[in-house]
């Protein structure tokens, strides 16, 4: 089984290094950050099934830095589970973690403060992995569906805008070509009126290539979160084979019992 | 239809109810029944909110996962009059949609609540 990725932020160095070989002692791998940049790409990269966030990624003296929590509730890294980490937890950092957003998942599945210590750390991230299967089930459907449509929807306008500015583009090379023959074969009038409608063909066609450009990067994102979600889905699945292993472990335990006992009488 | 929300409190007419009942007039209409008298009520009518007075319940926690066990699809609100963040993961983690305090405006209350009555069903928490 693939170890699972964390990717770890904290702008506390030493914190970041002691809770970092804690998680890998137990047996994931952790990628540190310590800015909101730095745990931006990393999240961008696809590569971790959890992350845990500290609300206070720039400053821990300052009362209205939510930096960790504005990172949670970015929408590009909604489908990527998330653990809020505070030094000052509040009821209201936990509401604005934890609670349901109107089109979407909660930014954060769990919230733990630093004082609670390593160990409250390690029951959340279990938590995630094992609560997530069953209660996000249906929210992960709901937002594939949601995205496949959205990620069809794009590909078309995408296949459209880049069909329009292809056929207008040849449309006015062709004119312009036609306009040089008329040139060469006297009907100056002509020509020059052809040239004139081929550029304006060319200069038509411009907007629909950049817009051709918009969609693309849309077909894009739409796919890399799709990508995201199939690979949540298969940690999750990961997940279920996990709690399988350990019914058959419970199931060899309670075996082994019996045949003990069976040799004690 | 119209939108019908649930008050669970340890007494049916009290100031607080009242000040929820007014906050909420315009949003829909508030029945208050006590905690034993809850699981009947769920079975019996369907509510848009069902919101839960943390002090009137022992361990406002489990209380959600209970009523969550017994109606998966269902909205749930914890008010509370001394909010702590250990009490507000409890009943988030719990399954409710959002913890308030009674200390929010009668404005305030209504803002969050008709928030939570977006929230289309089927997502995690309801």
């Amino acid at each position: 089984m693939a170890k699972l990725t964390i990717l770890l932020a904290d702008n506390d160095p030493d914190f970041l290094a002691t809770r970092k070989e804690f998680l890998e002692l137990e047996g994931y791998t952790v990628t540190p950050a310590q800015t909101t940049v730095e745990a931006g790409r990393v999240l961008d990269e696809g590569k971790v099934g959890l992350a845990v966030l500290d609300v206070r990624l720039v400053d821990d003296d300052d009362e209205r830095d939510m930096s960790g929590l504005t990172l949670a509730k970015t929408e590009t890294y909604r489908t990527i589970p998330k653990i809020i980490l505070t030094s000052y937890p509040s009821y209201g950092a936990v509401r604005t973690a934890l609670e349901p957003v109107l089109e979407g998942l909660p930014p954060a599945v769990d919230f733990v403060s630093k004082k609670e210590g390593p160990q409250a750390l390690l029951v959340a991230i279990r938590r995630v992995l094992k609560f997530d299967s069953r209660r996000y089930k249906n929210a992960l459907d709901m937002l594939t569906e949601g995205l496949q449509k959205d990620y069809d929807e794009a590909r078309h306008q995408a296949g459209l805008t880049f069909g329009t500015s292809l056929g207008m583009t040849i449309a006015g090379t062709v004119v312009v070509v036609v306009s040089v023959v008329l040139i060469m074969m006297g009907n100056v009038a002509s020509g020059i009126l052809s040239v004139v409608v081929g550029i304006a063909l060319e200069m038509l066609a411009y907007p629909f290539f950049r817009r051709s450009g918009i969609t693309n990067a849309r077909v894009d994102k739409y796919h890399n979160e799709l990508l995201r979600l199939r690979q949540l889905e298969a940690l999750l699945a990961e997940d279920e084979e996990n709690v399988a292993l350990e019914s058959k472990e419970k199931y060899l335990s309670q075996l082994h019992e019996m045949v003990i006992q069976a040799f004690e009488q | 239809m119209e939108t019908v929300f649930l008050l669970i409190t340890h007494r049916e007419k009290s100031a607080w109810s009242q000040f929820l009942n007014e906050a909420l007039a315009l949003l829909g209409s508030l029945k208050v029944v006590l905690e034993e008298e809850v699981s009947v009520e769920l079975l019996q009518a369907d509510y848009n909110v069902v919101i839960v007075d943390a002090g009137a319940v022992a361990e406002v926690g489990s209380f959600v996962s209970r009523m969550r066990a017994q109606r998966p699809v269902l909205r749930i609100v914890v008010v509370s009059l001394s909010p702590t963040w250990q009490e507000a993961r409890a009943v988030l983690r719990a399954g409710a949609m959002d913890y308030l305090s009674r200390s929010f405006t009668k404005r305030e209350l209504a803002s969050a609540i008709d928030e939570v009555c977006k929230i289309p069903l089927g997502f995690p928490g309801n």
